[in-house]
């Protein structure tokens, strides 16, 4: 699965949640369309736009944003009592997944101040006093399964690496001794033309014809996956006429 | 086969170490005819190496880097704590300024790499002991 296609399901349930505000009321559509066009903006930097890889304070600004979103998604249809509270577990996750330690704190943050700044400044009818309890409750469980999430997946990169290197080394060995072979046999040849060992030189060179082999099909083995990732990424910026990243 | 010349060359003795049997055997070959050295003993690892050397005392090591057990740094290396210490020429298939760098930093008197001219081999064995 590509890097975007991953994103989908995080973009399907926040689109979920603004048809739902299509068949609920109140309706306030300023809010809808003010948290619909920041989503969409929120959605589309994380889709094309680069920078926020290489910059880890930039990383948080769409899942803040999201954040933002929802809030606004809920005022827009009663406040704590439209049902939008668990579509805040989406920057969350999305940030268990994709981003650091203290981006997940600050959108963790930015969430429970969602959830109880309208307490403060709106209070009850539209946020009572029952949504200090809910987001405290929501924040500290998604916080803990966020927090595991990336502990997880720390470990399993963790494990890729080390697979890596072991995997690395071995064909590095591997490399190196078949290369020997290679470069004894026809040592042997050339030393066994030059005393007339034609049976000699030509059982070097047979085996050396044979490492050589041998050293193009592990070599091949082991760029396979590389090699279709390449012709895949090139089809498709053939396709899109983008350089392949 | 030419036998040994008797000459203030002939008599520098040369031992071989190179874990490979046909590379063995032809160098042995060339060495023999060539005539202007003496070959003393053979190794097929680079224990068996440091051992030739202790008992044979040969003037001259051909020595080869990869080999099972010790390889030729290491004969590098630890002949350097001994004496007397034959002149050491590497014969190696692995190229590139590194490991010719390392060999002559480990104490290796010539580097020739593997599929030189035959000649060559003897002409620079010979070399390394007028």
């Amino acid at each position: 699965m590509t890097h975007s296609l991953s994103r989908l399901p995080f973009l399907g349930l926040l689109v979920v949640g603004f048809v739902l505000f299509v068949f609920h009321t109140p309706r306030e559509w300023p809010y809808f369309i003010a948290a619909a066009g920041i989503s969409a903006v929120a959605c589309g930097a994380l889709a094309y736009v680069k920078w926020f890889e290489v910059n880890s304070f930039a990383a948080v600004l769409p899942p803040l944003a999201v954040v933002l979103s929802i809030a606004l998604l809920r005022e827009g249809q009663g406040g704590g009592l439209s049902g939008f509270g668990a579509l805040f577990l989406l920057p969350v996750l999305w940030v268990a997944f994709y981003g650091t330690r203290p981006a997940l704190g600050v959108v963790l943050v930015a969430v429970l101040t969602a959830f109880w700044l309208p307490i403060v400044l709106e209070g009850a009818p539209h946020y009572p006093s029952s949504q200090w309890r809910s987001g405290g409750l929501l924040v500290l469980i998604v916080g803990m399964s966020g927090l595991a999430i990336q502990q997880l997946l720390i470990e399993l990169a963790r494990e890729e690496d080390r697979r890596a290197v072991a995997e690395l080394q071995l064909r590095k060995i591997s490399a190196y001794e078949l290369h020997d072979d290679v470069v004894q046999n026809l040592t042997v040849a050339q030393l066994a033309i030059a005393l007339g060992d034609g049976d000699r030189a030509r059982s070097a060179i047979a085996k050396a014809l044979e490492v050589g082999q041998q050293i193009v099909e592990n070599l091949l083995a082991a760029e396979a996956p590389k090699a279709g990732r390449y012709v895949t990424r090139r089809s498709e910026s053939e396709d899109t006429g983008a350089p392949p990243s | 086969m030419s036998s040994p010349v008797e000459s203030a060359s002939s008599t520098s003795r040369v031992v071989i170490a190179d874990d490979n049997d046909g590379v063995r055997v032809l160098l042995r070959t060339l060495i023999e005819i060539d005539g202007r050295l003496r070959l003393v003993g053979e190794a097929t690892d680079g224990r068996q190496a440091l051992e030739l050397v202790e008992a044979e005392q040969p003037d001259i090591l051909l020595l080869d880097l990869s080999m099972p057990g010790l390889d030729g740094l290491q004969v590098l290396s630890e002949l350097r704590r001994r004496q007397p210490t034959p002149r050491v020429l590497v014969y190696s298939g692995f190229s590139g300024p590194d490991i010719r760098e390392a060999a002559l930093r480990a104490g290796a008197d010539d580097f020739l790499l593997k599929g030189v001219e035959p000649s060559e081999i003897v002409d620079r064995l010979a070399r390394l002991v007028s």
